[in-house]
């Protein structure tokens, strides 16, 4: 027997997690992975779902994320894992048994935090570490010794793939050399008339004339 | 499928969303069946048709994010012909909801392109900004209509805008064309001569509409009551002007296909 509208209640729970999600400070939870779980992002944290769930017989809210970061498998001439790290959050910081995350692997403990990314991940509940991530962990729980740091060639090649990542595309920079602009040395008839000019020829150009 | 306009400018104040809106009502007070989406978190053309924001279950972040259905998302207005694909503030978390997705500006595209097939004309109003979203409407549509005002401002504005539209096209959208430019907020008959006969603006002449907005109180009248001009007052400088860009619009698509 419905006593109300179900839409409603929908409608109201995705404002109220729009409105935290709103409000959440992106810099506190990137910090988080990054001093909590010692990993190094290398994108933005994306949201991907919320949910009003229960903890400890309490209302919480439970945020899932995305985050997408650079991991290196280390493995020897025979095939053999050796490590996995991830590039430098401050120092090289190798995943081992005693990672948050690898711990998770072995350790099926229940979601001690609500959001908390690697509880999410070991649960196997969507949006969190991604699933690249996900599938590289239990390899790193079964073999964590032998650990290996990673050389200087290979931490460098992945700065540069970083800087990659962040640079804006080379076809959207533009120059104040692009565009003519209006100057004070020129009258006004002047100016409106380079500008014109240009704006035909863009357009000329973009309709293919 | 029908023709996908978006009405693009980087400088606010351009008249942008009262086209948008106007053009749209036009449209649909032609009998051609349109559909008006709100691209702008500010949700101004939203509220503009005249659709209360605050009743609405969904708008265009749910769609884009995939919590809904595009279709699911559609508004009827107080027209027949016109249908709306509303925005809310929310919108603005669009960009980092899909920051990292490759090409995240299709997801936006996905949609109109599947709405619009219903419609003959879909308007899209596009923040004042060289955004996200801006990318994504500019990645949207089949042909951008450019709002003008003469000052140089507006001018500069558009140069730069020309800019992001080559890029867009060259990586997004190689079929987006430029319906062409429309002077607005044009304060008195004079001006709008000088603006049309004057030889340093003769570069132009070939890419203005022959109809100019002009300056008119029953405009901003009609955004105050949240309806298009034309439901206000069908005889006003301002209706009239929109009534005579939508067939002008019309038929520039007709000789472009």
């Amino acid at each position: 027997m419905k006593i109300t509208n179900s839409d409603i209640i929908k409608s109201g729970e995705r404002e109220l997690i729009d409105s935290i999600i709103g409000d959440l400070d992106w810099d506190a939870i990137e910090e988080l992975v990054k001093t909590r779980h010692k990993l190094k992002i290398q994108d933005d944290v994306e949201y991907r779902q919320g949910d009003i769930v229960v903890h400890n017989n309490q209302v919480a809210y439970k945020l899932d994320f995305d985050v997408k970061m650079t991991l290196s498998v280390v493995f020897d001439r025979d095939g053999n894992y050796l490590s996995l790290v991830t590039p430098d959050v401050d120092d090289d910081v190798e995943l081992s048994e005693e990672s948050p995350i690898a711990a998770e692997e072995t350790d099926s403990a229940t979601d001690e935090e609500a959001g908390d990314i690697s509880a999410a991940a070991s649960d196997g509940s969507n949006g969190t570490v991604n699933e690249e991530t996900a599938e590289i962990m239990p390899a790193e729980a079964d073999d964590s010794n032998g650990a290996e740091d990673m050389t200087a060639d290979s931490d460098s090649a992945m700065s540069e793939n970083e800087s990659v990542v962040n640079e804006p595309d080379p076809s959207e920079v533009f120059s104040s050399d692009d565009v003519p602009t209006a100057t004070p040395e020129h009258a006004p008839k002047e100016n409106f008339s380079k500008m014109a000019s240009h704006i035909a020829e863009m357009i000329s150009e973009i309709n293919d004339e | 499928m029908g023709q996908i306009i978006c009405v693009a400018s980087q400088k606010g104040g351009t008249g942008k969303t009262t086209t948008a809106v106007n053009l749209a009502a036009s449209l649909a007070l032609l009998e051609k069946h349109t559909l008006l989406v709100d691209c702008d978190p500010l949700g101004n053309a939203t509220t503009g048709i005249g659709i209360d924001k605050g009743k609405l279950s969904c708008d265009l972040f749910d769609a884009l994010v995939g919590r809904t259905y595009p279709r699911d998302i559609l508004v009827e207005s107080n027209l027949d012909c016109l249908q709306v694909i509303p925005a809310r503030i929310g919108l603005h978390h669009a960009e980092k909801y899909l920051a990292g997705k490759p090409e995240p500006e299709r997801y936006l595209r996905n949609i109109v392109r599947e709405v619009s097939r219903d419609y003959e004309f879909t308007i899209i109003d596009s923040p004042p900004s060289f955004g996200f979203l801006t990318k994504s409407a500019l990645a949207s549509s089949d042909y951008l209509l450019l709002p003008l005002q003469y000052q140089i401002f507006s001018f500069e504005g558009l140069a730069q805008l020309l800019l992001m539209v080559r890029s867009i096209q060259k990586k997004l959208n190689p079929l987006l064309k430029i319906a062409g430019i429309f002077y607005t907020m044009c304060r008195n008959d004079s001006k709008q001569k000088e603006i049309y006969n004057t030889d340093f603006l003769h570069q132009l002449r070939d890419k203005l509409f022959s109809t100019v907005i002009p300056w008119d109180d029953t405009l901003a009248e009609a955004s105050d009551l949240t309806c298009p001009v034309a439901l206000l007052n069908m005889m006003s400088k301002g209706a009239v002007a929109y009534m005579q860009l939508a067939q002008e619009l019309m038929d520039v698509l007709a000789s472009d296909r």
